[in-house]
Formats: C-alpha cells, structure tokens, sequence
C-alpha cells in the first residue's frame, strides 16, 4: 500500500476543511476568500497535533500556511528528518 | 436537620450523581474539594455580590488559594495544568455558584493561555507565575463602542515608536477590567490585527467602572481608555498583524469552552432549585411536582440539561484528544449550554412564581444567563460558524479527523 505522504494529508485537510477540491497546491487560501474567522486555529492545531510539531512566533508567517506547498515546507522545516 | 434542608440535600444530589459518573477518582476528589471550597464557606455569598455589584478581595484569595486561577496553565509556571474534562467541571461547578466568580476564571485563564502560547519568553517569566498563584489577575480587551462581533474590525491604534509601540484608543465591557493587573488588547498595528499585553499601571491608562449590568453583576467590568500608553515590543503576543486570527482566537475558543461549561453550571443550579421548590412547595393539596404541566416544565428541563452535559463531555473528549473537530465542538457546546440556561433559568423564575422574582432567588441566574447567550460569540455568530462548517464542506469525511500523528518517515 502507498504510504500517505505529509504532503497528502495537509492537501486532504485543505481540501476537505474548505470545500475545495481544485485547490492548487500553490493557491493562497487566505486570498482566495476561502478561510474563515477560525480556520487559522484549526490549521495551527491540526499541524501541530497531526506532525508533533510546536508552532512558535517566529513561524508566524502567512507564507508557512497560506498554501499547501506553504505547509508542507513548513513541516518539513519543523520536524527532523 | 429540617426536612426542607434533606430535601435540599436530595435534589442536589440527583443531579450531582449522575453528571459525576465516569469519572476517575481524581476527578471525583477535585470536584468535591471544588464544591467545598465554594458551597462550605459561609462567607461566599453570590447573592450579596450581586445586589452589591462587586466581588469582593476574599472570593478572589479563596479561588486563588485553591488554585482555581492557574487551573489550566502548565505545570512549569506552577499551574495545575487539568485536563480538559477536570478544566471543565471546575468551570462547571463555579458557574453553579456564580456566574461572576466564573467569568474571572475565564477571563484570567484566556490570557493566561494567550501568554503561554504566544509571549516571549521574558513576559512569560514575569507574568506566568504570579498568573497562576492568583496574585495577578488578567482581563482581556477586544470589543469596542463599534466593534462587537466583528473582531477583526479594531480601530484601537497600535503605533511604531521609538521604543516599541504607542497605544491609543478605547475599549468596552472588560470582565475583572477594574481588577486587572495585565490587559490583553488587540488593536490595530500597520501589519494588521495586533494583541498587546499593556500593564495597567502604565501612564495613560484609564480605568472606568461599569455597574448597572442586566448579569454577572460582581464581574467588575470596566470600560478601558488608552491615551498614547507606551507598549514594550516583547509585549507583542505572537507577531504584529497576527493578533485577531492567531492570537484572540486562540483566548476566544478557549473562552468558549469555559463559558459552555459555566452555562451548563447554571443550568443545574437552575434546575436543582426548580426540583427542589416543586418537592416543598405545595397548592391544591399537593406538591407542585404532582402537577402534570409543572412536571412538564421539569421534564424538559432535565432533557435540555442533559443534552448540554453530553455536548460539553463531548467538546472536553474532543480537546483532550487534540481532535480537528475539537474547535467545533466546543462552539456547539457553548451554543447549546448557553441557550440550556437561558430557558433553564427562565423556568426556574416560573417554578418559583414571585418568590423567583424576589431578592437573593433565581432571578439572579435568569439575569446571569442572558449574558452566556452574549459573550464570547453570540448565539446568532454560532449559528454560522456552526452551519458554515457543516455545510461548507464534503460528506461523508474521506478518512478520519483524529489527530494521529504521523510517523516521521513518510513525509
């Protein structure tokens, strides 16, 4: 069977959380409208939990979770290999 | 011990057994222990609070002594650090007594969490374990004269200067504003939404008691004026631009949590003492109980209490568990509990008839539970947010939501 990669369930979040199932991987979900007042905290929690990761203050980069591609790198960033 | 004090005893006692099961037997200790710190000490007096408007300074060092104010913070500030089912049955439980004592909790403890999770390392020495010991208190400060709901909207302005940032501005109906020692305000910064811990001491700021409130008439709010208050950079939680999505969302949910289960504390404290009042209180020659519209009311009280009770176990599984649907979950909670008490409270007035009406009676839930309906989202904001997650998004889920986290080797 075909391991889930972090890049797959970070896109499946996305796409289910926001009803977007088109969602380019670059896409910016905070500019495309499709984010609402507490989307932010259930991304901050779900990165968090799902990857055993902390998001700290100097993470706070709309760049680190404005996209898919955003998340991934920022996971990637955060975990050690 | 008189038949009305057994009786008393009793109807409690229904209620408090079956809401208790499941629980571990710590939790069973700490929620009597939290009963007795409140319920055993005759100089806790909710009722006086209320016809005084004002807490007074032993209800606070009876809370803090017990630890109710770090409940929820981490263990390395010298907090209690409850899981989230303990957090809530405290909450619970203080909401059964007073919704004013509760809503210090709430207040103190969102900034509490905002600070561990969002503040630098400096702020979170100085204020963390004076926080959690109860010796400083923490309100938080968002709405304004024109802002309500619309959170993000702040015009409160957060200004570069030469050492940090300039403050100025004014903010509405702060919860403990008049006892805080710390305010967590979001303001406006040229990046966007900003939250900043501004110390109260601090020149320009202006204090101004509010009284005359519908509910939670000990709550010692304050309405709050900064005029050019000088704001340490480091007091910046999270970053500049980031304070309403991030940083007050983040206080706001937690927030909700608490005051789903302080609702659900007064709901109980209304239905006990509407059960209580149809065992004794007799017309026609018999009990009002005995009388089937009366049981009515009873009935569905119980219903509509039980269901809030299951919604918010529902909601503390769902954080415990770091479940994605946690934060849903907790608005559903606060949406039922708060509605439960309001129509809990709201019969209760009716059970009782005038003496409901009258001094030191239920009348002060009722008040108290208009306000739960107000507070940290309205119930018409919940009705969107709640709507909008179902409906904005597939059915059946693909996989399962729950937070297991993934192994290392596969991103």
């Amino acid at each position: 069977m075909k391991m889930e990669t972090a890049r797959d369930v970070i896109r499946t979040f996305l796409t289910d959380s926001l009803d977007a199932p088109d969602l380019g991987e670059s896409e910016d979900i905070f500019a495309a409208g499709l984010v609402g007042s507490m989307f932010a905290l259930q991304l901050v929690e779900f990165v968090e939990s799902r990857f055993e990761i902390e998001i700290e203050n100097e993470d706070l980069e709309l760049e680190n979770f404005n996209s898919v591609l955003g998340i991934v790198r920022l996971v990637e960033r955060k975990r050690p290999a | 011990m008189t038949a009305s004090s057994r009786a008393s005893e009793r109807s409690h006692a229904i209620f408090a057994i079956e809401q208790d099961l499941d629980l571990t037997p710590e939790q069973h200790a700490r929620l009597d222990a939290v009963r007795l710190t409140l319920e055993g000490d005759p100089d806790l007096q909710p009722d006086e609070w209320d016809a005084d408007q004002v807490m007074p300074e032993e209800a606070r060092r009876r809370v803090a002594d017990a630890g109710f104010l770090g409940a929820g913070l981490s263990a390395r500030w010298g907090g209690q650090e409850l899981d989230p089912l303990s957090l809530g049955l405290l909450h619970q439980e203080v909401g059964r007594f007073c919704s004013s004592l509760r809503s210090l909790l709430t207040v103190h403890g969102m900034v509490a969490s905002v600070i561990d999770r969002w503040g630098t390392d400096s702020i979170q020495r100085r204020v963390l374990p004076g926080a959690a010991k109860g010796e400083l208190i923490l309100a938080f400060a968002l709405t304004e004269d024109g802002v309500g709901s619309d959170g993000a909207s702040v015009t409160t302005r957060l200004e570069k200067a030469a050492a940090g940032y300039r403050l100025t501005g004014a903010k509405r109906w702060v919860t403990f504003g008049e006892w805080a020692d710390h305010v967590l305000v979001v303001a406006r910064s040229a990046e966007g939404p900003t939250a900043v811990l501004v110390a109260r001491g601090s020149p320009g700021v202006e204090v101004r008691s509010v009284r005359d409130l519908l509910g939670v008439r000990a709550s010692m709010t304050a309405d709050l004026a900064f005029h050019d208050v000088s704001v340490p950079e480091e007091n910046v939680m999270g970053r500049a631009g980031f304070g309403f999505e991030w940083v007050a969302q983040s206080a706001l949910e937690l927030g909700r949590f608490s005051v789903a289960w302080g609702s659900l504390g007064l709901a109980y404290a209304g239905l006990e003492s509407m059960v209580r009042h149809a065992r004794e209180r007799v017309q026609f020659g018999r009990a009002l109980a005995e009388h089937q519209l009366v049981q009515r009311i009873i009935s569905r009280s119980i219903v509509d209490v039980k269901a809030a009770a299951s919604l918010c176990r529902r909601a503390a599984d769902l954080r415990q568990r770091r479940h994605v649907d946690a934060i849903v979950s907790t608005a559903i909670a606060k949406y039922a509990a708060a509605r439960c008490a309001a129509r809990v409270s709201q019969e209760a007035v009716q059970i009782h008839g005038a003496r409901g009406c009258g001094p030191g009676s239920v009348q002060r839930l009722l008040r108290d539970s208009r306000i739960m309906e107000i507070i940290e989202g309205t119930s018409q904001m919940h009705e969107i947010s709640i709507a909008n997650h179902y409906t904005k998004r597939p059915a059946p889920r693909r996989q399962s939501a729950v937070a297991s986290p993934m192994p290392r080797s596969t991103s």
